[in-house]
């Protein structure tokens, strides 16, 4: 009975953590995996009605173009560089670095998001023309919120570092924000192959 | 509504916690607070509310059905009454309720202080709420959806529904999976992070492990049914042809997805149902669960396989025959893990003392129901049984069977059982009896003669039938018992309202239960634990009776809202974390959110304005203040 | 006649398969649901008043080995279901009748009632009607399922279970009627306003009561006697041939039923009224009446014109 009444003092545990020991990283990957599986289900939704079809895309309509769409990606994968360096900058607690690599992220990020648009525009198919042009919009539109999503989030950072109280825990939100940036660079690899290069395989 | 006991001077300690942890008072507090236990109690009531709600609804229908060829409610009033009612009673009732009850429970069950994202769960409810009335602002203003809580296509498209009634269920799909899907993930990562020290895995307490398997189900199912309901809004918002069978869709892709859903979607209902009853014959028995090792694992068990069971929804429509093969044998299999825990349960009941209060009665009402629920769910999982009883009255008796025996009876047991941890006072326990009586005289009238006059051919869905049917005697019968089913709800909220009044003072934990919450005062302080408890069993209140020996933890500041943050499978104290505090930008991020979404019904941009208008207060809601302390 | 609609009133091979197959699922849970709850029972009444930190291993064994026990007999039950079913299923399935005289009907769902396209390989190769489905008795009629709107659902409980029809979809279903009567098919899957009132009937006959009823559809309308001629005017003058046709005296649409010989229907409206005189004129007067929101818009005829055309309908036998 005696030997369990000892406290447990846990006055000199850190206040602040990186990685799974930030509540933002949990919360980012929480994130990644709902909206992971929403992009999953756009993709099921692609297959299972191009199953329904004899020809897929229908006939008339070309493929995407597969210059914009490698270009977007190749952007895409290009910037995992800057954040990674970003993410690194943030590790340090370096806060300058953290504003340099923020600024030039999110000068990258604008200019994906305009090939983006230039992508989409470049579709040769509209939403409403039939169900390819649905999941095809549908895809590529849902990635493009997380674009637009992780772009916001970038300029968030940029000026909370410029004008905010800083404390630890925001250069573990940064770092987080890294690892959601890689998610949706990552993540449009397999949808890429899906859109662009199956049809012109099978 | 505090426990009547003269308030000792706290030490200056204490007293710093209370003042740190103190939500505001009066108006601005009820739109500021994070409390979890102000915004699990909010979540409870509000569903009650719907429940009340779509139970009006449904006593409506059953009128009209008291007699063939009726004429109280036109059919596009009747259609529009069925798909509202269950579009409120899964939607609006009985997921909140259940997430509710765990906002409420988890980090009193777990030794915390409080959510680990207070402020997001702040923002669910009233995304909650606001999802439900504009539902009901549909149906007041002649837009309710009139095709059926779920929604098929292509009776859900414009062509067939040039209403906004499905913009409207659509929506609502939306605002109740927005707030569903932020508490569901604020839960996971509390349970796994924010358990008090010693809580290793195999002591969590069972209702916890029926809510952290039930929100991992919500984030896949959640997130599906949301999917689906963009592209039918989509469909008919901008004309995509997702489900447009002239132009490369199919009407079936809805019923996948929707499925894919809606199956889990009962899990996650019962599966937290299944959390309050171990709780309950624990309690009630006085012993210690038999079996908590096998219940954890069938209760994961069964929401893993619950994600593999979707097309016995869709056995009619003319798939594969293989295919259907294999989904008839996951719909036998998927209910030996529930059978797992109803053993395990007579086992504990076996080995103690019954208890002989409210609760209890609601747990045999349960297994009555329930398991009837269950056996005729295992028909169903025959293809050639389905196809004569699917979408017929069978299915409307099994149903709610399942969901009433399986969830409404825990909780309403676990609204007497936690009631007084709530409020420090215990409700009456003759209405509690009184209401048991009405509700299961009232469920068991209603929907087991469902089963026979579905086999008598009777289909889902009409809101009239011919006399010469010969279904007019059992529909009169049905009648009478949801009246007595409603009576039996009136007398459970009036002894809910009026024990807040006249109930008796509850102290601690009246009912000598053995999970933390109990540890704890009735109700309990802002901030829960002023030291937090170290854990070293599962039934930690009965294996330290004494409150002067339990172990506690110091160390952490009484000037900011510090938690601790510990390791997933044995919580190890990580570090300390201070959670934020009140705000009002939650709120309006709601309000932002809302607008959003109800103009998304009448133009795409909704999208674009209701992210700015989310968006921005979101990040005022973030926005680190001066001091270091949010 | 008796109307039968009941899935424990089997009146085809099928329907009587899958009612056994129902009694001994039902057997099973019936036993089960007892066990359960007896034991349950006996918990209660005869507990074993252990403490909250008792521990009795021999219990603990006992308990073990019930719950093992009653689990691996819930798996064997189970199996066994499995295994009934699965034979069930697969006797069910009746092998493609291929011989000549396999009546062939193609079932197109509409809101709200039932289009009807017997098929043959003779002149006139399809012969329509609505409502009501006749078949030969104790021969397999291949139905092939369409849906021209939302998604309806074939159902004739007596019969055998239920197929949907789905838009783009198209599907076989083979029913039979060992008995001769009156069955009825409710739609069984929601397809909008009047989901309730689209029932369709169907008659098995004796093969020769067959011929004849086929032979007399295949027939185009008889030229009406002079006393009703005024009604055939009426009908063809009237916003009617929009939507419905006769065969021989008006062809017009066919988005709503074929009236060549409504006259020889037991019911009016996919079952929502008897067809009688009254009935049939009320009816035309106001269909929003009887079956609000159908597609049939209401005051299309009145007084002396209605009577006229109620009397001409009624001799399209």
């Amino acid at each position: 009975m005696t030997q369990r009444t000892r406290a447990v003092d846990v006055s000199q545990l850190p206040g602040e953590g990186f990685g799974t020991a930030s509540p933002t990283w949990w919360g980012t990957f929480g994130f990644m995996f709902i909206e992971g599986s929403s992009l999953l289900l756009c993709a099921m939704a692609y297959i299972y009605l191009s199953r329904r079809s004899p020809h897929w895309p229908p006939s008339g309509t070309p493929p995407p173009s597969l210059v914009a769409g490698t270009i977007l990606t190749a952007a895409l994968l290009l910037s995992l560089l800057p954040a990674w360096l970003l993410g690194r900058a943030a590790k340090s607690l370096d806060r300058g670095a953290v504003i340099l690599w923020s600024v030039i992220g999110v000068v990258i990020e604008a200019i994906i998001v305009l090939l983006r648009a230039q992508e989409l525009h470049a579709l040769p198919v509209r939403w409403d023309a039939s169900a390819y042009g649905s999941t095809v919009w549908f895809t590529v539109g849902v990635h493009t919120t997380l674009l637009v999503l992780d772009f916001g989030e970038t300029l968030v950072f940029l000026a909370l570092f410029l004008w905010a109280p800083l404390s630890k825990r925001h250069f573990a939100d940064v770092a987080d924000s890294v690892m959601y940036w890689f998610f949706v660079a990552l993540i449009w690899v397999p949808l890429y192959f899906m859109l662009y290069v199956s049809p012109r395989l099978f | 509504m505090t426990a009547t006991r003269a308030p000792a001077p706290l030490p200056p300690h204490e007293e710093t916690f209370a003042r740190t942890w103190a939500s505001p008072r009066g108006v601005a507090g009820f739109f500021t607070s994070v409390d979890h236990k102000s915004i699990g109690l909010r979540f409870i009531a509000t569903a009650l509310l719907f429940l009340a709600l779509g139970g009006a609804l449904a006593l409506t229908m059953r009128t009209q059905l008291m007699r063939p060829d009726n004429h109280l409610l036109s059919p596009q009033l009747y259609n529009q009454f069925f798909t509202v009612h269950g579009t409120t009673m899964m939607f609006l009732f009985a997921v909140p309720a259940m997430m509710g009850l765990g906002v409420y429970l988890v980090p009193l069950m777990i030794g915390t202080r409080n959510l680990i994202f207070p402020r997001l769960v702040a923002y669910s409810y009233w995304v909650y709420l606001l999802g439900g009335l504009f539902l009901y602002s549909g149906l007041l203003t002649g837009n309710g959806p009139p095709a059926g809580w779920f929604s098929y296509t292509p009776l859900s498209e414009l062509t067939f529904d040039p209403t906004k009634g499905s913009d409207i269920w659509a929506q609502t799909i939306t605002f109740t999976e927005i707030s569903m899907l932020c508490v569901a993930v604020t839960l996971i990562i509390t349970i796994f992070k924010q358990r008090a020290p010693g809580m290793s895995l195999e002591r969590i307490p069972l209702f916890v492990w029926s809510i952290l398997v039930t929100s991992f189900m919500v984030v896949f199912a959640m997130t599906t049914v949301a999917t689906a309901s963009f592209f039918l809004a989509a469909d008919r918002l901008v004309d995509t042809r997702f489900f447009d069978e002239r132009n490369g869709g199919d009407p079936v892709l809805w019923q996948h997805l929707f499925w894919l859903f809606g199956h889990p979607e009962v899990y996650i209902i019962f599966l937290p149902g299944t959390g309050i009853v171990s709780h309950l014959v624990t309690t009630f028995s006085r012993r210690p669960m038999f079996g908590y090792t096998a219940i954890v694992f069938a209760t994961i068990a069964t929401g893993i396989i619950s994600f593999g069971v979707w097309v016995h929804h869709m056995f009619a429509v003319g798939l594969p025959q293989l295919g259907l093969s294999f989904y008839s044998a996951s719909s036998l299999i998927v209910t030996i893990p529930t059978a797992i825990q109803l053993f395990c349960w007579i086992a504990t009941l076996w080995s103690g003392r019954p208890q002989w209060r409210a609760p209890l009665l609601f747990v045999l009402g349960f297994f009555f129901i329930l398991v009837r629920g269950g056996l005729t769910g295992v028909m169903l999982a025959s293809v050639p049984f389905d196809l004569q009883a699917h979408d017929s009255y069978f299915v409307v008796g099994h149903l709610h069977d399942v969901l009433i025996g399986g969830a409404v009876f825990p909780l309403m047991g676990a609204l007497i059982y936690w009631y007084p941890k709530a409020t420090g006072r215990l409700t009456s326990e003759t209405a509690g009896r009184w209401a048991f009586a009405l509700l299961f005289i009232g469920q068991n009238l209603t929907f087991f003669p469902m089963h026979i006059l579905g086999l008598h051919g009777m289909p889902r869905r009409v809101y009239t039938y011919l006399a010469s049917s010969g279904w007019g005697n059992l529909n009169f019968l049905e009648t009478i018992g949801a009246y007595i089913l409603a009576l039996g709800v009136l007398v459970t909220v009036a002894n809910l309202v009026l024990s807040a009044f006249f109930g008796s003072p509850a102290g601690d934990n009246p009912w000598a239960a053995d999970t933390l919450e109990w540890a704890t005062t009735s109700p309990p302080p802002p901030g829960n634990f002023p030291a937090i408890p170290v854990v070293w069993d599962r039934d930690p209140l009965w294996s330290q009776t004494d409150p002067s020996e339990r172990s506690v933890v110091v160390g952490l500041r009484a000037d900011r809202r510090e938690v601790l943050f510990t390791t997933t499978l044995d919580a190890v104290p990580v570090r300390r974390l201070s959670l934020p505090g009140p705000t009002i930008w939650t709120f309006w991020a709601a309000i932002g959110t809302t607008i959003g979404l109800v103009m998304l019904i009448f133009t795409p941009w909704g999208l674009v304005v209701g992210s700015l208008l989310a968006a921005t207060p979101l990040i005022v809601w973030a926005w680190p203040k001066a001091g270091g302390s949010e | 006649m008796q109307e039968a609609h009941s899935v424990l009133g089997p009146a085809s091979p099928q329907a009587a398969a899958i009612a056994h197959l129902a009694w001994i699922f039902f057997g099973v849970a019936a036993l089960v649901w007892l066990a359960v709850l007896g034991s349950l029972t006996v918990a209660l009444l005869r507990p074993h008043g252990l403490g909250e930190r008792d521990v009795d291993p021999q219990l603990t064994r006992r308990h073990r080995n019930v719950v093992s026990g009653a689990l691996g007999l819930s798996a064997v039950a189970l199996l066994v279901l499995g295994v009934v079913d699965y034979s069930t299923g697969r006797g069910i399935e009746t092998p493609r009748a291929a011989t000549p005289d396999t009546v062939r009907v193609r079932l197109i769902g509409r809101q709200w009632w039932w289009e009807i396209q017997y098929e043959q390989k003779t002149p006139p190769y399809r012969v329509t009607t609505a409502n009501e489905l006749h078949i030969p008795l104790g021969r397999p009629v291949v139905l092939t399922l369409e849906s021209s709107d939302v998604i309806h659902s074939f159902w004739a409980p007596s019969l055998h279970g239920k197929s949907d029809l789905v838009p783009s979809y198209s599907s076989e279903f083979v029913i039979q009627a060992d008995k001769p009567g009156v069955y009825r098919a409710p739609c069984a899957e929601y397809c909008g306003a009047q989901h309730a009132k689209m029932m369709l009937l169907i008659i098995a006959q004796p093969a020769d009561s067959f011929a004849g009823w086929y032979a007399n559809e295949m027939r185009d309308a008889p030229t009406p006697p002079p006393n009703v001629a005024r009604g055939q005017e009426v009908f063809r003058t009237a916003a009617c041939p929009f939507c419905h046709t006769i065969r021989g005296a008006a062809t017009g649409g066919s988005v709503a039923p074929d009236l060549t010989h409504i006259a020889s229907r037991m019911t009016l409206a996919a079952g929502t009224l008897p067809n009688r005189r009254a009935e049939l004129a009320a009816w035309i007067a106001n269909a929003q009446g009887p079956k609000p929101g159908n597609r049939m818009p209401a005051n299309l005829v009145s007084g002396g014109d209605l009577n006229a055309l109620v009397d001409y309908l009624g001799t399209l036998r």
